[in-house]
């Protein structure tokens, strides 16, 4: 990761970075380690700052794309276009974004944790003890509506069996498949 | 006096008649109102049979360059999927290499989320899962399916077009096919003018009703292929094997359809019939039946594996995707499609196993 890659990435996350880039800059996410480690810091702090629950299973997500690249082939990554003009600007902003988001952990966020405190022991109550005895930051990710993740695995091959085999799938574009990518628990 | 009294009437308007005497119904005035009932009837069936033969030609020319367009164009946009009250933006990138579709979708909101259909395999990362990885195989019967046909589907959707409309900033023909019951789902289309790209797709259900929704909110396309360019792409779909063969590019594993089966599916739901048998691995090796049944727009598999104790029981869902699983002779069967909750119950409840090896 270069000083480059991470001001895409923030323009990126900004929503501001022009389409013919984003296609390329995706192509170089995937085999670079730290860039995907910052794309991940980035979401955070835009789930701190949106006041959102922090999952803690985007972790998982550096790890999971890691043992993708290791067993299939992604062929090298595209060239990256050189760094626009407004680059040092947003790389400013960038900064002051996370200079934000490191006050908001130290000062603000341990405040609404205690203000949660109640609503969280009423949801364990709900829910049942946590294993390790940890308290749950967010609702668990519940694809299929189980906990099962060998059941969940199995039925996303099946689905995705089921959409190659299909006929009119092609024809209707990748409507079947934005259910599977597009769908993620209740926020 | 009088002659006043008459111009008077003349100048209203009034015609002064001595009114006829009631007359009662004869007999030889009802041919003739029989007749006109007639006349009339068989003036506005034609005039509702001409309006009903117009939307087919134009539905099957619209789905005929949708089809076209997604196999001979190469574009990228951003998606946004609204189901159950939220959004999810959405990254796409597609482009056709050697005759065959090759896609990228990635989450832009939450945990990254990624599928890839290339040449010989659809891989997709999700964040709670093992990474899927899944081969597309080279010459499947179905793979070169042509274009969604609306006189095929008379019988189970209602299809109509619906106008114009503006999506992504492009100018757009709205296409519905409305589902006449409760077991399927239909589409709502909204298709590019000048491409017949789907710049939206609205499933709805048999009331008209939208459950999920997806749309570019931006979309750059590639440079038009030509006429000859689009033949060639074609041809080079629905003959994929051959193309990828042609190119020596890596083959997918061929495709091999398994022998007769004994199961039966007697008790399947109205209109969908067997499209496919094929064999599948599960993640652990073991050999999985799969049967895929068709109404030629919705569509759901079956699953069937003999040494799985622990599967679906009962019925779940993501999205719009619905499945049903339960043991079925010591089976392990599961259901799974962009149908109703009902069709897929239905297709579990509905299988058999023939104990005289009679062909389903």
């Amino acid at each position: 990761m270069n000083i480059a890659q991470e001001t895409r990435l923030s323009i990126l996350i900004d929503g501001e970075l022009t389409s013919d880039h984003i296609a390329s800059f995706y192509a170089a996410l995937a085999p670079d380690p730290g860039l995907r480690a910052t794309w991940e810091r980035y979401h955070l702090i835009g789930q701190v700052l949106r006041g959102e629950p922090v999952s803690r299973e985007v972790r998982g997500v550096a790890a999971a794309v890691r043992a993708r690249t290791d067993v299939l082939p992604n062929g090298p990554p595209r060239p990256v276009a050189a760094v626009p003009a407004r680059a040092w600007r947003t790389l400013f902003a960038g900064a002051a974004l996370a200079a934000t988001a490191a006050l908001l952990t130290l000062f603000v966020v341990p405040g609404r944790y205690r203000e949660m405190e109640p609503m969280r022991a009423a949801a364990s109550a709900l829910v049942g003890p946590v294993a390790g005895g940890e308290p749950r930051h967010s609702p668990a990710v519940r694809r299929w509506d189980t906990d099962r993740s060998d059941l969940v695995g199995t039925l996303d091959r099946f689905l995705v069996n089921h959409q190659e085999a299909a006929p009119a799938c092609g024809a209707r574009g990748m409507l079947p498949y934005a259910t599977l990518i597009g769908y993620a628990a209740p926020r | 006096m009088q002659r006043l009294a008459r111009d008077r009437s003349r100048r209203l308007g009034v015609i002064s008649c001595r009114p006829a005497p009631r007359q009662p119904w004869r007999s030889r005035g009802w041919p003739r109102v029989l007749i006109l009932v007639l006349s009339l009837g068989i003036a506005l069936g034609a005039r509702g049979a001409r309006a009903d033969d117009e939307p087919p030609v134009q539905a099957a020319r619209l789905l005929e360059r949708m089809t076209t367009a997604l196999r001979t164009l190469d574009y990228q946009g951003t998606l946004v999927y609204l189901i159950d009250n939220r959004l999810e933006t959405l990254y796409l990138t597609h482009r056709i290499a050697q005759g065959r579709v090759q896609e990228r979708l990635v989450s832009l909101s939450g945990p990254v989320r990624t599928l890839d259909r290339e040449r010989d395999r659809v891989t997709c990362l999700l964040p709670d899962a093992q990474p899927l990885s899944v081969a597309r195989h080279a010459v499947h019967p179905l793979a070169a399916t042509g274009p969604i046909d609306p006189v095929a589907l008379a019988g189970r959707y209602h299809i109509e077009v619906r106008g114009a409309a503006r999506v992504a900033g492009r100018d757009a023909s709205v296409l519905m096919i409305r589902p006449r019951d409760q077991l399927r789902y239909g589409y709502q289309f909204y298709l590019d003018r000048a491409t017949g790209l789907p710049l939206k797709s609205d499933l709805i259900d048999a009331r008209g009703e939208t459950i999920e929704q997806l749309l570019f909110t931006s979309i750059d396309l590639g440079s038009e292929p030509s006429s000859a360019a689009q033949a060639a792409a074609v041809q080079a779909a629905a003959e994929q094997g051959s193309a990828a063969r042609s190119a020596g590019a890596p083959q997918a594993p061929p495709h091999s359809p398994p022998g007769p089966t004994r199961w039966r599916f007697d008790g399947r739901p109205p209109g969908f019939e067997l499209a496919a048998h094929d064999l599948m691995e599960d993640g652990r090796g073991a050999v999985v039946e799969h049967f895929v049944f068709s109404d030629q727009l919705s569509s759901y598999s079956l699953f069937i594996e003999s040494g799985a104790a622990d599967g679906l029981r009962g019925g779940t869902r993501i999205g719009a995707v619905h499945a049903a699983g339960g043991l079925v002779n010591g089976h392990q069967v599961t259901a799974v499609g962009e149908v109703p909750a009902a069709t897929v119950a239905a297709a579990v409840a509905g299988l058999g196993w023939a104990e005289d090896g009679a062909p389903p």
